[in-house]
């Protein structure tokens, strides 16, 4: 069974960013756009590049401002200074 | 912020060890096992604390950062919520007994679980774990009471919400809720994070949160769709932990497997219980409708439960005991916990109704296998009975399930016409149980079990204010004739009837 | 503008919740920090007894020799609660991250003087694990305290103490980054993970072996088996607190300045600023145990001085180290401090 990996945030305008960066980073991602949430789904990993993050809001970003509009996730987290990733299976 | 400052030579990875498990020794003054006595009685084996794996990196200075921003955002809604009298907002006063049940039922476990990762966070041995649950501690803190602030106003005006504290120590429903938690609390730190971490927050909490959340967006209740997204982005957090934990002690002894299976089995089959309150929630208290339980089990159990369970094979661990009676149960719990508190609304703090014709060809159409055939009968009679100026109550006490604490209500599994019912003995003592699943767990720590506070026993004993069930409502804190009682006859029901009346004349 | 919703003049039903409302005699409109922490704790009907050590229940005030009529009289002077606590924590650590960026851009550490720097670290870095004993001694207490009044309040006290011992830790991380800058050489012979966590990865080893650490070391640790919340209040929280801050971020800090070492100061500052905050707290806590009581004031007055017993050598022997000049006179100075706090208590 092919496990999906899935990120679901705020529907609002710090997320708008972080969501162009995982459009542009992960082209098969499946993005589903609620009045209050955006839930991200993908088969394989799903990246969240700070660099594309901050292409998008031109100014810096810490990858932990993510904190402010998650609302859920599924798969298993990698998070470091420059990305976060989720995936299943890799442990 | 500290962890976040990239420095030439160390990842957030290290940085964050460095800053956290660092900060602990290996005591030498006080032996260890004195200084941490209580995390290896449950016999579960670490030889390696080093190999917990911290899946969120936060050092306390972002915590406050973000945290922090959180709750002047949320306070701000919370504010403006009361300022605009946001209660005029909601669909229909009914729903508020949801959040009723909620206010008693749920916000104060959200206390208790702040007490109860405190003491995992000072307990374990290891402190990539002990942090984790300290800073859990501090958000559960967070969830009561932002609960209790966004309920205040609701309080303000309706009734059933004025004692929600006392009323959870002693109300008999809510012993459900109380007694699930003071299990766990009881329990030993990994079984503790076995049931709410991974059993309860991981497997179980979108049984609870999204259709609680969900309800209210649908219900126009403004104050709790804001404090549960902003929970919720705690909560990610939080079953982050839940699966770790489940991995770690997986992963450091083979032994450590059947223990931690018996865990799940019994966890699983406690939450179930626990959210058959959520089952009536859904299918009958919410004037908007947002899923049938039926349909949020096979969603949020059958299908996402079934990967979670396959990918913990590898380690030897099966899908939970009885969760093929729980499925089976999809068609019919609802229905049945409906009816039983439609029965007892005379000793309830919420009130309870009928479904109009509206509301019943939503429930044949969610539940075309049972509703039409088993439930709507009975519910066609209580309402005829009702329009007839006969309102039934039923006022004999409940048998009481020695386990969940939930009355014996509950079918066979297979046949919905036949109640279920079992027991054990125990030092001469006959014990009953509700299922198969809550005898198991009774028949395995019997000597924990029989020290049940058992609600219907202890009015028979006199300890709950006196004799009649008027003294022992009273006792429960309870306003008689306004908190409890069919919807219909209620205060709620005749101040929200003006309130709408008033605002159409204002149109 | 106005609102037609006003159409409707809403009268509530009730000002506040009914517990609180019982509390204060009347139905008046409650603060937040009243509403978030009034009777919160669980007090009867508990269903099984923890399977960890039976002989209490799941909340019991029999895990102190204290006795209070009302554990919510012990109430936190800064009203505290989650969300306040929260924004007040953001506030204060933003200052002090400030403060540290500052003398890290700056690269003050560098003209430090080799014999201040060595001792500034030798002196401030290990008080990182003195502050992760007291964050463990506070969850201690949240769980096992009465009251949500005082509980809560040493939840916020213990994620302050691991703040403080993050942040010990980022003082340590800009001396290895003062060092690098100092001495590209010795960064460039050694890999990564060697010299990034040096002198943290050091100020461990001193913590558990050195002579200079063993008795403070000791105090801690006997700290941590204590059974009776409230005496692990008194003795972390109030006696050790005020004989460790007193010297290491009163006296050793003017001694430091006296030495030209201001940045050390800069670094530090929040330590004094946090110490401030939350000893009006400490105080009125135990002021008010001490006012309820004959026999509270008695135990408290001996677990003072128990604990002080056992603090001193701990202080003697920094002050030996770290200014052996005046060793006895700032040993001194530490005591007077306590006995002065004691005294206003009413002790």
């Amino acid at each position: 069974m092919v496990r999906t990996v899935s990120i679901t945030l705020l529907n609002n305008d710090d997320s708008r960013p972080v969501l162009q960066a995982i459009e542009q980073d992960n082209p098969d991602c499946e993005i589903q756009q609620l009045p209050s949430l955006i839930k991200v789904d993908t088969s394989g990993p799903l990246r969240i590049n700070r660099g594309s993050v901050e292409a998008f809001l031109g100014r810096d970003w810490e990858v932990q401002e993510l904190h402010l509009s998650l609302v859920s996730l599924s798969g298993e987290v990698d998070e470091d200074d420059d990305y976060f990733e989720l995936s299943w299976g890799k442990r | 912020m500290t962890v976040h400052k990239r420095t030439k030579k160390m990842g957030i990875k290290e940085r964050y060890a460095s800053m956290t498990r660092d900060l602990g020794w290996e005591t030498s003054y006080q032996p260890m096992d004195k200084v941490f006595p209580y995390d290896t009685y449950e016999g579960i084996k670490i030889h390696d604390w080093d190999a917990w794996v911290d899946p969120f990196r936060l050092t306390m200075d972002a915590y406050w950062k973000y945290q922090s921003e959180k709750e002047r955002k949320l306070y701000a809604v919370i504010d403006s919520f009361a300022q605009n009298n946001g209660q005029l907002g909601i669909t229909d006063a009914r729903y508020l007994n949801a959040v009723k049940i909620f206010l008693t039922g749920v916000s104060p476990l959200e206390y208790a679980a702040h007490r109860g990762y405190a003491f995992t966070g000072r307990h374990f041995r290891g402190v990539g774990a002990r942090i984790a649950c300290q800073m859990q501690s501090v958000d559960e803190l967070r969830h009561a009471q932002t609960q209790l602030h966004s309920m205040s106003h609701y309080n303000k005006f309706f009734s059933g919400m004025h004692s929600h504290k006392m009323m959870h120590d002693r109300v008999w429903y809510l012993s459900v809720p109380k007694s699930f938690f003071d299990d766990a609390m009881t329990a030993g730190p990994f079984e503790f994070l076995t049931a709410i971490s991974f059993s309860f927050e991981y497997v179980l909490t979108n049984l609870l949160f999204v259709p609680f959340m969900s309800g209210a967006a649908h219900n126009g209740d403004m104050a709790t769709v804001t404090f549960g997204f902003s929970a919720q982005s705690d909560e990610a957090r939080h079953m982050t932990l839940g699966i770790e934990i489940i991995k770690f002690m997986l992963e450091q002894d083979e032994a450590n497997v059947p223990i931690v299976q018996r865990w799940i089995d019994k966890w699983f089959w406690r939450g179930y219980r626990m959210l058959a309150l959520v089952s009536m929630m859904m299918d009958y208290m919410l004037p908007k409708r947002v899923m049938s339980w039926k349909e949020a089990w096979e969603m949020y159990f059958e299908e996402a439960g079934a990967a979670l369970f396959e990918d913990l094979g590898r380690y030897g661990i099966r899908m939970p005991k009885y969760h093929e009676v729980a499925t089976w149960e999809k068609d019919h719990l609802s229905h049945q916990v409906w009816s039983t508190f439609y029965n007892y609304a005379g000793a309830a703090a919420f009130h309870t109704w009928m479904p109009n014709d509206n509301e019943k060809s939503w429930l044949k159409d969610k539940y075309p296998d049972s509703f039409e055939k088993h439930y709507e009968p009975r519910f066609d009679h209580f309402t005829a009975k009702k329009e007839a100026g006969e309102r039934f109550f039923n006022g004999s006490l409940p048998m009481l399930c020695n386990t969940c604490q939930i009355p014996l209500i509950f079918t066979e599994p297979g046949d919905p016409t036949t109640t279920c019912y079992r027991e054990s003995e125990y030092k001469d003592d006959k014990y009953h149980f509700c299922s198969d699943g809550c005898k198991d767990i009774f028949d395995y720590e019997p000597e924990k079990y029989i020290q049940s506070w058992m609600p219907v026993h202890q009015i028979y004993q006199g300890n709950c204010g006196g004799a009649e069930l008027e003294d022992v409502l009273k006792w429960y804190q309870m306003d008689l004739g306004v908190d409890n009682g069919d919807y219909h006859d209620s205060e709620d029901f005749k101040m929200w009837t003006e309130w709408s009346e008033n605002q159409k004349k204002a149109v | 503008m106005s609102l037609d919703i006003k159409v409707n003049v809403i009268k509530p039903k009730r000002q506040t919740y009914g517990n609180i409302a019982e509390r204060f005699g009347e139905d008046r409109p409650a603060s937040r920090y009243e509403e978030a922490t009034l009777d919160l704790e669980p007090k009867e009907n508990f269903h099984y007894r923890p399977t960890w050590d039976p002989s209490f229940e799941i909340y019991d005030e029999g895990r102190t020799k204290i006795k209070m009529e009302d554990w919510y009289e012990l109430k936190d002077p800064r009203q505290f609660y989650y969300g306040t606590y929260t924004i007040n924590r953001n506030k204060m650590f933003e200052g002090a991250d400030s403060q540290l960026n500052f003398v890290e851009n700056r690269n003050f550490l560098s003209s430090v003087d080799a014999e201040s720097r060595d001792l500034l670290k030798k002196i401030l870095l290990p008080l990182r694990h003195y502050e992760w004993g007291a964050n463990m001694n506070n969850m201690e207490i949240t769980r096992f305290g009465s009251g949500t009044s005082v509980t809560q309040a040493c939840a916020f006290d213990a994620m302050d103490r691991l703040g403080l011992a993050q942040l010990i830790c980022r003082i340590g991380l800009i001396f290895d980054a003062s060092m690098e800058d100092s001495d590209e050489d010795v960064a460039q012979k050694s890999d990564n993970a060697s010299v990034t966590a040096s002198c943290l990865h050091v100020t461990r080893v001193e913590w558990v072996g050195e002579d200079l650490w063993q008795p403070l070391r000791k105090a801690v640790e006997n700290s941590l088996v204590l059974k009776d919340w409230f005496e692990l209040f008194i003795a972390q929280n109030f006696v050790l607190d005020t004989l460790v801050y007193e010297f290491a971020h009163n006296h050793f800090d003017q001694f430091m300045s006296e030495r030209g070492v201001q940045s050390a100061s800069m670094m530090t500052e929040i330590f004094r600023t946090w110490f401030a905050d939350r000893d009006r707290w400490v105080t009125a806590v135990i002021k008010r145990v001490v006012n309820e009581s004959e026999e509270n004031k008695t135990l408290i007055s001996s677990w003072i001085d128990e604990w002080a017993e056992q603090a001193l050598p701990a202080i003697g022997a920094l002050a030996d180290y770290a200014m052996p000049d005046k060793s006895g006179e700032i040993t001194t100075a530490c005591m007077d401090e306590l006995d002065r706090k004691k005294s206003a208590i009413g002790l």
